[in-house]
C-alpha cells in the first residue's frame, strides 16, 4: 500500500467519513473534534484502531489508544505518521 | 361445585391479562391454540415492572424470532416502541446508582453509571404496554375475558374447570397462573410457601410523580445526565427509584415513577400515610430531597407489606404458575421482567408438545419449576447481597460487580445464542448448556462458582465475623480472578440492535474491547461504566476514573 502522508490522511477519512455518513453527516474537516461532534461512536473508534492495524501494519499499543491520538482527523494521522516513521527508516537503511 | 354441562372449551386458559399472561397468549394464539385470557381488571391499569434491561430485551427478540410474532419485539426497542406501539415510554441508557448516608449531601465520588449496551432500554408507560400485549393476543385469536373474576379452579386428569363470577365455566386442558402477587392458582392449590424461604426482606410505596427534575448529583463528574437512567438512590437497607417517561424526544409522557423500597426490620412500617412516610425520608437524605422534594403524585400511594414470597412448586399435572404468580423477590436490578420472558420462554415448547400429543405428564414441565426456583433464590442472595453492602460504599462498590459480571456476560452468550438461532433456526444455539446454572441458561459457566463465594464473603460480614472492607477486598479479588470470556460476533450484535447495518467487528476489535472492559469492570476505581470514547480509551491505559485519580493514588500508597 502506497502510504505517503495525503495518502494516509484520505483513508483515514475514508474510514470517518463511511461512520459519519450513517448518521447523516456529510461533511467532516480535518481539526474537527470526532468525540465531541458525535462523528464516531465508542464502537467505531474501536474499529478504527483494528482498521489502521490492518491497512498499514502497524499495532497499536492498548496505552495508545488514547483521545489526544484519536480526537481529529489531524491527530490521527500525526499519530499514524509517528507509528510509520520508524518502519521507513528501517526500510531505508 | 363446578358444572361442567355448560363449559366453554379451550385449549388453555390464562388467568391475568397483564404482560406476561398477554406475551404467552399473544404466541399460544398465533400457533392456532385456543386460549382464553381471563382478566379480573380491564386495560388501561396501573402497573410497576417499568424498567427493560438488555437482558430481558434479548429474551423478548428471542421470543419473536422463534415464534415469529415481531410485533412482540416492538416493545423492545424504544424507537420501534415509539413509531408501533405507544409514545408514553421513557429512555434507559444506564443503571444509575447513587450512594446516600442520613444527613449527609450526596458525595459524587460514590455514584456509577453502568451503560446498557450499545442500545437502549426502556421504562415502560405499563398501562399502555400491557394493553398493546393485550390487543395484540386478541387479535391473534386469543378470547378476552375482561373485566371477569376467577372464583372456582378445579384441576384434574383431563384439564382445569375455570368458574367466573359471570356465571361461566371455562375448560381448558391446561391453565396458567398470570396473575402476579395475587396468585390465585398458589391459593388454591395449597403451595404457598409459609414462611417463605427467602432471605430478604423490603416492603415498598410507590406512585406516579411530576415536576421531577433531573438528580443534579451536586456537581456530578459523570458524562451522562441522571435522567437518563433508571436511578437508583441506595442508603443502608434501602433504595428509591425514580424512572423517567418524559425523557425519550418523542415522549408525550410528563410522569416519573417514584418508589421507596427498604427493609421492613430496619424501618417497621409506621402510622403515617405512604406520603407522609415518603417524605419523611426525604428528610434523612437531602439530596434525594433536592430531587424530589417538589414533585406531586398523581395517582394514590401504594404502601405493601413484605415483599417476598414463594411457592413450593410452579409446575405441576396441567398447570404452570408463572414467574410473579409463582415468587417474587425486589424490584432492585430491574430482574422482574427478565424472569417473566424467560418463563415464557421455557413453558412454550413443552406446552406446545404437550397440547399436540395430548401428553401432559409433568416430568416434561419439571424444569420450568426449577428455573422458577433458581432465578427466585439468585434474585433473593443478589437483592440481600445488595440490602447488606449498603452499610458500606467499599462493600457496595463490590457487590456491585457480582451483579455486573453475571449480567453482562449472560447478555453477551444470550446475544450470540438470537444472532446464530435467527441465521440457522436450529434450536441447538438456544438449549441450555450451562451445567447446574445459578440464575440464567445463557449465564457464563463460571458465573455460578463465582456467584457462590461473593455471597459466602458478604454474609461473612453480615455475621459480623469479617470486616466490611476485607469482605470488598476478597470480592474485589475473586472479580480480578475472573476469566470474563465475552464471546461475541458482529451478526449477532447486528441481530440485536448494538452494531448499526453496515458495522461490523473484527475479532481484534473485540479483543481490545473486552480486555479494556474487564479490567473496568473489576476494578474498584472506575464509576463511569458506559461505553463512551473518552471512557474506553482510560480503561484501555488502566486509568481510574478522572474523579477518582486521587483516591486511587491514595490506595496505592
Amino acid at each position: 500500500m502506497n502510504t505517503s502522508s495525503e495518502s494516509v490522511r484520505e483513508i483515514i477519512r475514508g474510514f470517518v467519513m463511511e461512520s459519519a455518513q450513517t448518521k447523516g453527516i456529510t461533511s467532516v474537516t480535518d481539526d474537527e473534534s470526532l468525540v465531541k461532534n458525535q462523528v464516531m461512536d465508542s464502537l467505531e473508534f474501536f474499529r478504527l484502531v483494528a482498521f489502521l492495524e490492518d491497512s498499514f501494519s502497524v499495532v497499536v499499543q492498548d496505552k495508545e489508544i488514547l483521545v489526544e491520538n484519536f480526537e481529529t482527523i489531524d491527530a490521527i494521522d500525526r499519530y499514524l505518521v509517528s507509528k510509520l516513521e520508524p518502519a521507513r527508516e528501517r526500510q531505508l537503511v | 361445585m363446578i358444572c361442567r354441562d355448560s363449559a366453554r372449551e379451550f385449549d388453555v386458559g390464562i388467568l391475568g391479562g397483564g404482560l406476561s399472561g398477554s406475551m404467552l397468549g399473544t404466541v399460544l394464539a398465533k400457533r392456532g391454540v385456543k386460549v382464553a385470557i381471563i382478566e379480573e381488571d380491564e386495560h388501561p391499569r396501573f402497573a410497576v415492572g417499568e424498567s427493560t434491561t438488555p437482558h430481558t430485551s434479548l429474551l423478548i427478540s428471542l421470543l419473536a424470532e422463534k415464534y415469529g410474532v415481531p410485533e412482540i419485539e416492538h416493545v423492545a426497542y424504544p424507537e420501534r416502541l415509539a413509531e408501533h406501539v405507544c409514545t408514553s415510554a421513557g429512555l434507559k441508557r444506564y443503571f444509575g446508582f447513587c450512594y446516600h448516608r442520613p444527613g449527609e449531601t450526596y458525595d459524587p465520588a460514590e455514584g456509577f453509571q453502568i451503560g446498557t449496551a450499545s442500545k437502549d432500554e426502556n421504562h415502560w408507560f405499563r398501562q399502555d404496554i400491557d394493553r398493546y400485549l393485550f390487543e395484540l393476543a386478541v387479535q391473534h385469536g386469543a378470547v378476552p375475558m375482561r373485566k371477569t373474576r376467577v372464583t372456582g379452579v378445579e384441576i384434574g386428569d383431563q384439564g382445569a374447570m375455570i368458574e367466573t363470577d359471570k356465571g361461566e365455566v371455562i375448560r381448558a386442558r391446561y391453565v396458567v397462573d398470570a396473575t402476579g402477587y395475587k396468585r390465585i392458582l398458589a391459593r388454591r392449590l395449597g403451595l404457598r410457601e409459609t414462611p417463605t424461604r427467602l432471605k430478604h426482606h423490603s416492603r415498598t410505596l410507590f406512585t406516579h410523580m411530576v415536576d421531577v427534575p433531573a438528580f443534579q448529583g451536586d456537581g456530578s463528574p459523570m458524562p451522562l445526565p441522571w435522567d437518563l437512567c433508571t436511578l437508583h438512590h441506595c442508603f443502608e437497607r434501602g433504595w428509591f427509584w425514580v424512572i423517567p417517561f418524559n425523557n425519550h424526544p418523542v415522549s408525550t409522557n410528563t410522569l416519573v415513577s417514584v418508589g421507596l423500597t427498604m427493609d421492613p426490620r430496619r424501618y417497621p412500617r409506621p402510622s403515617l400515610s405512604p406520603e407522609q412516610e415518603f417524605r419523611q425520608f426525604l428528610d434523612r437524605f437531602p439530596s434525594v430531597a433536592g430531587q424530589l422534594a417538589g414533585a406531586k403524585a398523581v395517582r394514590p400511594w401504594v404502601s405493601t407489606g413484605r415483599l417476598q414470597y414463594s411457592t413450593t412448586r410452579s409446575t405441576g399435572r396441567r398447570y404452570c404458575l408463572m414467574s410473579h404468580a409463582s415468587g417474587f423477590v425486589d424490584p432492585l436490578f430491574s430482574r422482574g421482567m427478565v424472569n417473566t420472558v424467560e418463563i415464557i420462554l421455557a413453558l412454550l415448547d413443552p406446552l406446545l408438545n404437550a397440547l399436540a400429543t395430548d401428553d401432559f405428564d409433568e416430568e416434561a414441565f419439571r424444569h420450568i419449576d426449577r428455573l422458577q426456583q433458581r432465578v427466585l433464590d439468585y434474585n433473593d442472595n443478589l437483592v440481600n447481597g445488595s440490602f447488606i453492602s449498603w452499610s458500606d460504599f467499599d462493600l457496595w462498590n463490590a457487590w456491585l460487580r457480582v451483579w455486573a459480571l453475571g449480567t453482562i456476560l449472560a447478555e453477551f452468550r444470550l446475544m450470540n445464542a438470537l444472532g446464530d438461532y435467527t441465521e440457522t433456526r436450529d434450536d441447538r444455539h438456544i438449549r441450555p448448556t450451562v451445567q447446574e446454572p445459578v440464575f440464567s441458561d445463557f449465564e457464563d459457566p463460571d458465573y455460578a462458582a463465582f456467584f457462590r463465594e461473593a455471597v459466602r464473603w458478604i454474609e461473612a460480614f453480615e455475621a459480623g465475623t469479617l470486616p466490611a472492607s476485607e469482605a470488598a477486598a476478597h470480592i474485589f479479588c475473586l472479580a480480578d480472578q475472573y476469566e470474563f470470556p465475552a464471546l461475541i460476533n458482529s451478526e449477532a450484535m447486528r441481530r440485536a440492535g448494538w452494531l448499526k447495518p453496515g458495522q461490523r467487528m473484527s475479532e481484534s476489535n473485540i479483543n481490545l474491547v473486552r480486555r479494556s472492559f474487564r479490567w473496568a469492570l473489576t476494578s474498584p476505581h472506575t464509576r463511569d461504566l458506559f461505553g463512551r470514547f473518552e471512557t474506553l480509551c482510560r480503561w484501555c491505559n488502566h486509568r481510574p476514573d478522572p474523579h477518582l485519580a486521587d483516591l486511587s493514588q491514595l490506595v496505592q500508597q
